[in-house]
């Protein structure tokens, strides 16, 4: 099982911390959320049960990233999941402004619509495991994702 | 256009998991988190035994003579022994995440949960009279950087 855990950490890391990023917006949470989560799926029992286990690690880090955020509450404006450092100076003017337009855009979002795109677009999971991770139908996480997308898309348009 | 939206999203560089964090998953132990409950199991079962053997020493004093013996040499009764007072402490240390002083230094932040147990048993009747101190102290300790 250690094995199994190992693998889905190796392949879904970015994903797993863009969630809990997502979630916490601190980098320093997000870090202990994902390091605490594989702590107690390392100990627990649970980890060997039948179904996806890529939800569920999913889900692991998400409960951890929000047990972290109540444990230390943050009222200063929450961190992006997105890298500003990466958009430098060689980046085409109109990248840019594409960047931040959409970096804008994902911010502005409701918080299960931005973790419905966190996990389809960033850790790419399929539906059924989106629903695993957030506990719920998969039809509802399905209609918040397009939501989010439509959303998004009228947000660019609206600024740009 | 929903797909555009999907690419536009897909080029967007994130924010990159810190280098530590391999190392903080990967090499933590297996059963780590049970080793504290473990440890607090084995000091408790310590603690027992103490007690256990304290009052089978305070019993000595009263165990019968040998036969024969008691008739030959009539020693004074003992004199009742005061209450024993025995002290367990039970501990149990919880890691919370990394805190930032001044936004700069790393510190690790520990919660330790504290539970004193003072007993007073009376050897000669087997009365005990425990008090519970509960307490919590929080450690920082300096985290490495890489």
């Amino acid at each position: 099982m250690r094995r199994a855990l190992e693998a889905i950490y190796r392949k879904h890391k970015q994903g797993l911390f863009t969630l809990a990023l997502a979630v916490t917006g601190r980098a320093d949470l997000a870090e202990d959320a994902v390091q605490e989560a594989f702590l107690h799926l390392w100990n627990s029992s649970r980890s060997a049960r039948a179904g996806d286990l890529v939800g569920y690690v999913f889900a692991a880090v998400r409960n951890a990233a929000i047990d972290q955020l109540r444990k230390r509450p943050f009222a200063a404006a929450p961190a992006s999941i997105f890298d500003g450092s990466a958009v430098g100076p060689e980046v085409a003017v109109d990248q840019a402004e594409q960047f931040r337009l959409v970096r804008q855009a994902v911010e502005a979002l409701p918080p299960e619509q931005r973790e419905a795109v966190v996990l389809r677009v960033y850790a790419g999971l399929t539906f059924r495991q989106a629903a695993e991770a957030l506990g719920e139908p998969l039809a509802t996480v399905a209609s918040r994702y397009r939501r989010a997308l439509e959303t998004i898309r009228a947000q660019l348009r609206e600024i740009s | 256009m929903s797909d555009e939206i999907e690419k536009l999203l897909r080029k967007m560089p994130l924010r990159r998991p810190p280098k530590t964090l391999d190392r903080r998953v990967l090499r933590q132990p297996a059963g780590a988190a049970r080793l504290w409950w473990a440890a607090g199991a084995l000091a408790a079962a310590a603690v027992v035994v103490g007690v256990a053997i304290a009052l089978s020493g305070g019993g000595k004093q009263h165990s019968h003579p040998e036969p024969g013996v008691a008739e030959r040499t009539a020693q004074p009764e003992p004199q009742p022994a005061g209450p024993v007072r025995m002290e367990q402490t039970y501990s149990r240390m919880q890691y919370e995440g990394v805190l930032l002083l001044d936004d700069r230094t790393p510190l690790r932040k520990f919660r330790r949960r504290i539970l004193r147990r003072v007993l007073w048993i009376d050897v000669r009747t087997g009365y005990t009279d425990v008090m519970s101190i509960p307490d919590e102290q929080v450690v920082l300790i300096a985290a490495e950087t890489y």
